[in-house]
């Protein structure tokens, strides 16, 4: 992509300055391509370039160095048990101070705690991923819900393609970085009062905004600023992000890399090379790609499962119904839940769903360690759910041919209907009048299921009761049918009767009339 | 010229409907067939009586049967005891349907099969079972399509192997069926339980006050039809037991094996099978179309029926020659069909519009969205609600914990500790209008907030300039965010 635009550049510059002579236009695109070549540099990302994509390519290509020559093999040994038992207990433990720490805590603020430790768990030990500090990642994060498909603005969004938003968006920084930056700043601001955050002085603005459009009430103007001080977010955590925002890569090489070689090397007499290979690089691989394949495959999924769409289809996200990929996600496949409802600390509805994420976040709920667990009222999710699928229903809806709404059709006196009856144009056609509608059933003779000699014998004739059930009980699919076959209304000057039908059928045909006229849920429905 | 227009005579439309305005030949089974088919009694129904029926209540007509049946009740409403039992029972069907096939069954027990007389059952079962289900019941019954002289006689052949009755009466008793579903008239009224609409109606002497009839002019002016009618007993007896015999007899000198599992193994399996559509495509399955009669769409039915197991779309479009839609449920009869009419032997194959059939899906889902709905708390409606003034709403507000938003006064109290976004921002607003703050300035609210609010309103506020819907005032908001 890189190289396509480069050309492209150069095409347009060599067309812009096809005036000067031809060997400056050469320097001058050399120098263009040279500074191309030093911004392309300036963009990678170089720590997480080597943490995701260098450190285990090595790895790769040790084993296949080592297995492909026998003097280097006999340097190599097999891992212990223990080894392979520590590396899957060390991924799940640095898997989960990401998921709950990083992703449900520090991002998406699903529950609060007292505890000094518990963050600085998350803190340290969810760095053990590679992916970023905290401030890094969850502004990005938040970034991604709050713009969601955005090819700009969502730093892995799906409309780049799926190899960007696996791990593309890792890899090279992203182009508007003083978006990113200002967004971090806003999300958690690096200058940090002693006494208050700035997070907090933006609230009190805005809170002193809303007041101020309130008239009167004097009085009431004194916000309780003390209540203020209960934050999503706490100072000690704040100050904990701005730390290990400084100090991120001595964490996480420490907690990634070194931390995994020597208790490994100690405690179960390990080699070197296997501590820093099993639960270090391939750990870290491992873990990292389960938090990747949320924000790829559950925003594409088609390929790997039926993915749905049930709580909203505005973006991309999806609930991926395909066990192998809960598994590889760590029960985040069902995406849609979680972009429509971010502070649920669980991932599903479900009690019964795979979500290590949310068993752990519950035990420690359960232990007292935290507490203020965010679980969405599953009357609301129902809510949520209805509101999706009458929003399909109506698509729907708007597609298909209910026939003329009767308020358009003609009206038609009995004596003008029997004129046209008598007239010899229309000798070989049927028309019946069902409820003073006049149908035309002459398309659909011979395929009417009880036979054209019924149809025949009521033509010109007014055959409301035997259509509804004097001879037979049409089914739906047969009004819907006959609804297709309206041409005209006959005036008998039953108007009451008339608007009665119209304000029936074109209110639930209609979705907008019958909205605008109804409650007020369906515009907040509509809102979304 | 009068200026109102004639209305239908619903009495001569029955009698159209159930062919009895002209004067059909009447054409008799020979023999023993004839008692095979049916009572007459059934079918001895006038087009005035039909009519009187349908437009009185049904439950009055009960009343009236009862009376007239008071002092001579028909064998079928009396009690089942000790002493009658017997007279209940439908015996030749009795035979037919479970007592030969049980004897077959035992015979089978002590005669295992050869390759070959399975494989000539199995193929005997496909003819027979697809001269049903395309033959029997989407041709004739349904005309869903019309078909070429060679590919008729072998339904009215191979048909008549199933021992179900002639096309005649199949066909008649079957349009009865769709014209009065779940009705006394239904021959396999679905209502009175799986074991009756299965076979109990077949055992059962029927009550001859539930009469009913359907036009079947189109079927008995078809030479074969009328043929295979006649000499309905020979036919069924060849087809069923002597040819399976014959062949498996002559070929390979196994007539004791074609007789049990050619011929009466394969017509249990077949008859079995035609019933589960009367049963249970009306009790396992779900119902896509309409939901307010019993027929329903289920795999398993369509697997053991030919495809006819997608019945909910059946009787909502009956005269459309398929029976399943999608590409993945299993419908052979439909391929069959279509085969034909590709090398000519078939035309005019009737389908439904695809805007009908997406209409009919789209308003049942309606129809499940708005019963779910219903059980759902949305709030009370805003024309419900009490109408307050800023006097009342200042009084009340702070001990009540009111805020107003979009102009309608909601009772937040409940819901402070739980504001995701802390009780703060809740408590400060209390006793104000917080719809900016709501809508955007503080925090653009999600769908389920917006929802979840809805079911906290007590009363609209009166002379409120913020009357207008949250939606409006969102967009303002995000129209804003983008431009700045």
């Amino acid at each position: 992509m890189e190289k396509s635009q480069i050309i492209k550049r150069k095409v347009a510059s060599s067309n812009h300055g096809s005036s000067t002579a031809p060997s400056s236009q050469l320097k001058n695109v050399h120098t263009k391509m040279k500074k191309r070549k030093t911004d392309f540099l300036n963009r990678i990302n170089y720590s997480h370039t080597f943490s995701v994509v260098v450190l285990p390519l090595v790895v790769a290509l040790y084993y296949i160095v080592v297995s492909t020559t026998h003097s280097l093999s006999a340097y190599c040994s097999s891992p212990k048990n223990s080894t392979l038992v520590f590396s899957g207990l060390y991924f799940h433990v640095t898997l989960l101070a990401f998921t709950s720490g990083y992703h449900k805590y520090f991002t998406h603020n699903t529950f609060q705690t007292n505890s000094k430790g518990l963050p600085l768990f998350f803190v340290v030990f969810g760095s053990a991923l590679g992916l970023g500090s905290v401030r890094w990642w969850a502004s990005l994060h938040r970034a991604h819900h709050h713009f969601t498909d955005d090819t700009e603005r969502d730093p892995y969004s799906i409309k780049r393609g799926v190899f960007w938003s696996h791990c593309g968006w890792l890899i090279k920084k992203p182009k508007i970085t003083t978006f990113y930056q200002e967004f971090m700043e806003q999300e958690f601001p690096l200058k940090l009062h002693v006494e208050e955050s700035k997070e907090e002085e933006d609230f009190r603005s805005d809170l002193n905004e809303v007041l101020s459009n309130v008239e009167g009430e004097d009085e009431e103007d004194q916000v309780d600023y003390d209540l203020l001080n209960i934050q999503r977010l706490t100072l000690y955590d704040h100050k904990l992000v701005l730390w290990q925002n400084s100090y991120y890569l001595f964490c996480f090489l420490t907690t990634g890399l070194i931390l995994p070689t020597l208790v490994t090397y100690f405690f179960f007499g390990e080699t070197l090379t296997n501590g820093l290979i099993y639960p270090g690089i391939i750990r870290m691989f491992c873990s990292q790609q389960c938090v990747l394949l949320t924000e790829s495959i559950c925003h594409k999924s088609y390929l790997f499962s039926i993915p749905t769409q049930p709580y909203n289809d505005k973006n991309s996200s999806r609930n991926c119904h395909n066990p192998i990929l809960t598994v590889l996600t760590y029960g985040q496949a069902n995406q849609n839940y979680h972009h429509e409802f971010p502070h649920d600390y669980r991932n599903s509805s479900s009690v019964l769903a795979f979500d290590p994420t949310k068993w752990f976040i519950w035990s420690l709920y359960k232990i007292g360690l935290v507490d203020d667990l965010c679980s969405t009222p599953s009357d609301l999710i129902t809510q949520i759910r209805i509101q999706q699928s009458q929003a399909i229903i109506t698509r729907a809806k708007s597609q298909l041919n209910w026939g003329t709404p009767i308020s358009k059709l003609p009206r038609i006196t009995p004596k003008d209907f029997k004129r046209i009856l008598a007239s010899s144009n229309h000798s070989d056609r049927i028309y019946i009048v069902i409820q003073n509608i006049i149908h035309d059933i002459t398309p659909f003779m011979d395929q009417h299921p009880g036979g054209v000699q019924l149809l025949k014998a009521s033509h010109g004739k007014d055959a409301t009761k035997a259509f509804f059930g004097g001879v037979y009980g049409h089914s739906t699919a047969a009004n819907n049918l006959l609804a297709t076959m309206r041409i005209g209304i006959l005036d008998v000057g039953n108007e009451e009767e008339v608007w009665r039908r119209v304000v029936k059928e074109e209110g639930n045909v209609d979705e907008d009339k019958g909205r605008n006229k109804g409650s007020e849920q369906y515009k907040t429905a509509e809102a979304a | 010229m009068s200026d109102s227009l004639d209305v239908v005579d619903i009495t001569k439309l029955n009698a159209l409907a159930a062919g009895t305005n002209k004067k059909n030949p009447r054409i008799v089974a020979a023999g023993l067939g004839g008692v095979l088919m049916g009572t007459k009694s059934l079918v001895d129904v006038t087009a005035e009586q039909i009519t009187e029926d349908s437009s009185s209540d049904l439950l009055e007509k009960d009343r009236r049967e009862a009376a007239k049946y008071a002092k001579t009740k028909h064998i079928s409403e009396k009690p089942w005891t000790l002493s009658n039992w017997h007279e209940k029972i439908n015996w030749l069907n009795m035979i037919l349907v479970v007592m030969i096939p049980v004897l077959g069954l035992f015979a089978a027990v002590y005669h295992p099969p050869q390759w070959k007389t399975a494989i000539l059952g199995l193929i005997l079962y496909i003819f027979s079972g697809l001269s049903i289900t395309a033959g029997y019941h989407r041709l004739y019954a349904h005309k869903a399509y019309d078909a070429a002289l060679p590919v008729r006689l072998f339904y009215a052949f191979f048909g008549a192997g199933a021992v179900e009755g002639s096309i005649k009466w199949w066909s008649h008793s079957h349009r009865v069926h769709h014209r009065y579903t779940d009705t006394p008239r239904d021959p396999y009224d679905a209502r009175n339980g799986l074991f009756y609409s299965h076979i109990g109606w077949m055992l059962l002497k029927a009550n001859p006050k539930n009469r009913a009839r359907a036009d079947i002019s189109d079927l008995t002016s078809d030479w074969v039809v009328r043929f295979q009618h006649r000499h309905y007993l020979t036919l069924m007896v060849l087809m069923a037991l002597v040819v399976p015999t014959l062949v498996a007899g002559l070929g390979w000198g196994d007539y004791w094996g074609g007789f049990i599992y050619g011929g009466i193994l394969k017509t249990f399996v077949i008859q079995q099978a035609t019933f589960c559509v009367n049963s249970l495509a009306h009790w396992i399955g779900i119902q896509p179309f309409d939901d307010r009669r019993t027929p329903r769409d289920h795999v398993l039915t369509a697997l053991v029926t030919f495809g006819e197991g997608y019945h909910n779309f059946h009787h909502e479009f009956p005269s459309d020659y398929r029976n399943a839609l999608k590409w993945y449920q299993y419908d052979p009869t439909k391929i069959v069909i279509w085969c034909l009419s590709k090398v000519g032997l078939a035309w005019n194959l009737k389908t439904f519009s695809q805007n009908a059939i997406d209409q009919g899906l789209v308003q049942q889902q309606q129809k499940k969205i708005d019963m779910m709905k219903a059980k759902l708390n949305w709030g009370t409606n805003l024309d419900k609600l009490p109408v307050w003034d800023r006097e009342e709403f200042n009084s009340k507000a702070k001990a009540e914990g009111l805020i107003i938003i979009s102009g309608i006064i909601h009772n937040v109290k409940a819901f402070i500790k739980e504001h995701p976004g802390g009780q703060a921002l809740v408590r400060a607003s209390l006793g104000k209008d917080a719809t900016k703050a709501f809508n955007g300035a503080v925090y653009a609210h999600s769908n389920a907030a917006h929802n979840m609010l809805g079911t906290m309103r007590v009363a609209v506020l009166k002379d409120s300039d913020a009357n207008s819907n949250t939606f409006a005032v969102q967009q303002d908001f995000l129209d804003k965010e983008k431009t700045e």
